[in-house]
């Protein structure tokens, strides 16, 4: 029977989906059973996604907001002058 | 049009400013307090990339590499301004018993991300748990979580081994996820609340 710890250990490849198949049967088995794992694990993903949907480069599509010219201007002058 | 092509002449780089302002403000809006701020950092990420516009790969997307220096910049900034200290990452980790069974503070499942994101305390709190990584650390968040990329790139970028790479992304992860309760309606312990 696997631990809390060693679920801990294995909770990134778990994520990853590259944990071996008998691996992640023995990792599934516990964190179902587990009180303590289920919101550690859930928790813990909900910050990688927090983290990624803040951050992460948006989708392209077309510019939905307005481009202020004189931002454009700030810009290039700045850069004209360095 | 190759990408290094368009960003080594002034003219070109224009143009690039032009094409990529809106989506770096776009960004730069939900990682700053003020209309003022954003506009400061596109500024300055648009002229560190004019001056680094060299080391530009080809290989990558323009839109890519200024989305990453406007993040660091925005990360950067926040750092400057706060007191708060770089995050000591031994106390963030999870703890457990002699018999390996851990010791995790109960509560409701989290909400969605995308629905915890609509409070700007929470954008706010995720940017300041972010920027007050210890800079190795960050650096790996930022290039496996945000950026997505794996675990032997980020090994790769940051000239250490992949398994180097992968404990610190867990330590990075796991403080994280501490840090983020509070945001996640996750009721601290009485050691966390004299944080
Ligand atoms: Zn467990």
């Amino acid at each position: 029977m696997m631990t809390c710890k060693d679920v801990e250990r294995f909770l990134d490849d778990y994520l990853d989906g590259s944990l071996p198949f008998a691996t992640r049967i023995r990792f599934e088995i516990h964190v179902r059973m587990c009180a303590e794992c289920r919101p550690y694990i859930a928790r813990y993903r909900r910050a990688i996604e927090l983290g990624h949907k803040l951050l992460a480069e948006p989708p392209e599509g077309p510019a939905s907001e307005a481009v202020p010219q004189e931002l454009i201007d700030v810009i290039l002058k700045s850069i004209d002058e360095s | 049009m190759t990408g290094p092509a368009r960003l080594s002449d002034p003219k070109r780089f224009a143009e690039v400013v032009k094409q990529y302002t809106g989506r770096l403000l776009a960004t730069a809006r939900r990682l700053t307090d003020s209309e003022a701020d954003a506009h400061d950092c596109v500024q300055e990420a648009f002229l560190l990339a004019y001056r680094s516009r060299s080391q530009f790969e080809g290989r990558a997307k323009i839109s890519s590499w200024l989305h990453r220096i406007l993040v660091n910049v925005a990360l950067e900034r926040v750092r400057k301004r706060s007191r708060r200290p770089e995050e000591a990452l031994e106390d963030l980790q999870p703890t457990f018993d002699e018999r390996g069974c851990r010791v995790e503070s109960q509560g409701p499942a989290p909400a969605e991300a995308q629905v915890l994101l609509e409070r700007a305390e929470t954008r706010t709190a995720v940017r300041d748990a972010i920027a007050h990584l210890p800079e190795g650390h960050r650096e790996i968040v930022l290039i496996r979580d945000i950026e997505g990329k794996t675990t032997a790139d980020a090994a790769r970028e940051l000239s250490i081994t992949q398994s180097a790479a992968r404990v610190r992304l867990h330590r990075a992860r796991a403080a994280l996820k501490r840090l983020l309760e509070p945001a996640m309606g996750v009721a601290g312990d009485k050691e966390d609340n004299k944080r």
